[in-house]
């Protein structure tokens, strides 16, 4: 998979550490919701025609009615569960080594893209609230942005604390090499500014 | 109170449309944001494939039906429930 297709203004010497989703238990939900309904209205139906002297013939307006309202129901539960899919599929996070990238799809109309870059990272915070994330290993990751009072939410992904401490090595990254490029520029300021004198500046100075 | 038949058929064609374009809409964002993996691709067979079988079945049921007919509703309405 090609993770740069997720971010086309890609900065120079960029590149992607980790591409995160959703842990794939939240699919599963929709899955099992996409069970349940399955069977509800079957078994419904099966009551129905049980305890009533209801006799179901295919052919008549009501046997009909069934039928067509059923497949109807059938292909949008479908619907549904596909359109769940590509909400699960369409959140990702981006950690680069010089920033975060939020892309979340928020119903089918509406996409936000949010980024932050690593020397912004003031506090990681990994999160696994009770038995099943603790037993599947997935929960929240929280990002303190410095200067604002913003937070990034990585929601529901798997190996939470493995992801915090790889953002946490590359912000400490991040800040050293920005220190290391600050302490370029001083060095290289004077020299720069001693040529960029002209000719005639030059000349100027020998006059006085 | 009579009606034609054929007016379930339209109420289920006119659903079968809105399916479609709800449809194609999804597959516009697949195409859109999304990336054509191999995890995308299963999804897609996968959803036409479902969408295929619901759809020729009840194809297939509504061809042997006789549309012409009319409906008469509340007229026979009762029916006994026996719950135990």
């Amino acid at each position: 998979m090609d993770p740069y297709k997720y971010f086309p203004d890609r900065r120079p010497n960029e590149e992607v550490v980790m591409l995160l989703r959703r842990h794939w238990h939240s699919i599963l939900r929709s899955f099992l919701l996409l069970v349940a309904e399955f069977f509800l209205p079957l078994i419904t139906i099966f009551a129905f025609f049980s305890y009533t002297d209801f006799v179901f013939e295919k052919e008549s307006p009501i046997g009909i009615m069934i039928i067509l309202g059923g497949s109807a129901y059938y292909l949008f539960i479908w619907l549904f569960f596909f359109s769940h899919w590509i909400d699960y599929y369409l959140d990702v996070w981006v950690v680069t080594n010089q920033r975060i990238l939020n892309i979340e799809q928020e119903g089918l109309f509406s996409r936000t893209i949010s980024e932050l870059n690593m020397e912004m990272i003031q506090d990681v915070t990994s999160e696994m609230k009770g038995k099943l994330a603790t037993i599947l290993n997935f929960g929240n990751v929280y990002i303190q942005t410095a200067g604002e009072q913003r937070r990034f939410i990585f929601e529901n992904i798997p190996e939470p604390r493995q992801v915090a401490s790889k953002i946490i090595a590359l912000h400490q990254k991040a800040v050293k090499e920005t220190a290391v490029q600050e302490i370029k520029d001083a060095v290289a300021k004077p020299l720069v500014a001693k040529d960029t004198i002209s000719p005639s500046q030059k000349n100027e100075t020998k006059i006085i | 109170m009579t009606f034609p038949l054929y007016i379930i058929l339209i109420l289920y064609l006119i659903a079968i449309v809105f399916y479609l374009i709800l449809s194609v809409i999804l597959l516009y964002h697949i195409f859109r944001f999304g990336y054509w993996d191999s995890s995308t691709k299963m999804m897609v067979f996968l959803y036409f494939t479902g969408s295929l079988i619901i759809l020729v079945s009840t194809g297939i049921y509504v061809a042997g039906i006789n549309w012409s007919e009319s409906v008469s509703i509340l007229n026979n309405m009762e029916f006994n429930i026996n719950f135990f």
